[in-house]
């Protein structure tokens, strides 16, 4: 019952979005469908960017541990802060290309 | 590059990206059923408590601070629940200082000692950074005490690869979970915790198996 409460808040807060989008900021001739694919798209890329970033800095570290005597924890890289930084990586690199395809 | 094998590029990244953002939803939209637990529980070893000659509590953390991290403060617990059930003589506590004001074993023994355990039979392994490094070095220090059996406390998701450390290292090992996020949880955000760790101890376990330590 009480995980159904994300559902409705989720819900209610697309709506709305969808709402003001449609109605008062005029995005209505924009295909919703092409929008979410964007979006899976940039969450996809993000994910690229994790993978990435956890592959380089456990490499360094074994790297790290083995060309010299400091001891660098692979626990580091899998901190919680890697998510939304790397979901920052993967939105700019998105609208990035987003905006180079418009040019 | 060429424009058509630009193309081809951007078209596969795209392909590549939905794929994998589909799964990201997806990984997001479990955390909200049963499926974190059950995978968890594939992986864990069940608890097989019994008498010991040694309980073995392996490093979680310290703070910058010299505070014991939530996780270490949970297998501490449990190391010291056993032994005052009298289910072994022997408390080994093991972790480094990591750079910090004192190591996580002496910070745990002193823990130990204020809940009622002897100095005596109390012993810290401060000088092992990893499982491995854990299970070489306490197998050394328990051989001259004729030590076979331990109990040995750490994350149960952590517990299989430890134990087969331990075992490959000469000791018969019975494990005794002691976990800081409850397999059985059910909030959504404990649940990718579940998840985190799950991916942690995996890509762990694959680790060590490339550098043949399993």
């Amino acid at each position: 019952m009480e995980q159904l409460l994300f559902f409705v808040c989720l819900a209610v807060t697309s709506l709305a979005g969808y709402w003001l989008g449609r109605r008062a900021l005029g995005f209505g001739h924009v295909s919703l469908a092409a929008v979410l694919g964007s979006a899976l798209e940039c969450l996809g890329a993000s994910v690229i960017f994790l993978v990435a970033n956890v592959l380089l800095g456990t490499l360094t570290a074994l790297a790290v541990r083995t060309l010299t005597s400091h001891f660098v924890g692979l626990y580091v890289f899998s901190d919680a802060i890697l998510l939304p930084l790397s979901l920052v990586q993967g939105l700019a690199f998105w609208s990035w290309r987003e905006r180079a395809r418009v040019h | 590059m060429r424009r058509s094998h630009r193309n081809a590029l951007d078209r596969t990244l795209v392909v590549v990206c939905r794929c994998l953002g589909a799964a990201a939803v997806l990984v997001c939209l479990a955390a909200l059923t049963p499926l974190p637990n059950y995978l968890v529980r594939s992986l864990q070893a069940e608890a097989r408590l019994g008498p010991a000659d040694a309980i073995v509590v392996l490093g979680s953390g310290i703070e910058p601070d010299g505070a014991l991290s939530p996780g270490s403060l949970y297998r501490v617990t449990q190391g010291i629940k056993l032994y005052k059930a009298r289910l072994a003589p022997l408390i080994v506590f093991s972790g480094p200082a990591f750079g910090g004001p004192a190591a996580e074993a002496e910070v745990a023994a002193q823990l130990a000692r204020d809940l009622g355990v002897p100095s005596e039979q109390i012993l810290t392994e401060t000088g092992a950074r990893t499982t491995r490094e854990e299970a070489a070095r306490i197998a050394r220090r328990l051989e001259p005490r004729a030590v076979r059996r331990i109990l040995l406390v750490t994350d149960s998701e952590h517990l299989t690869r430890a134990m087969a450390l331990f075992e490959r290292a000469g000791l018969e090992v019975l494990p005794a979970p002691a976990d800081s996020v409850s397999p059985a949880t059910e909030g959504p955000e404990a649940r990718l915790e579940l998840l985190r760790r799950l991916s942690q101890e995996l890509m762990a376990r694959l680790y060590y198996r490339l550098a043949g330590y399993l």
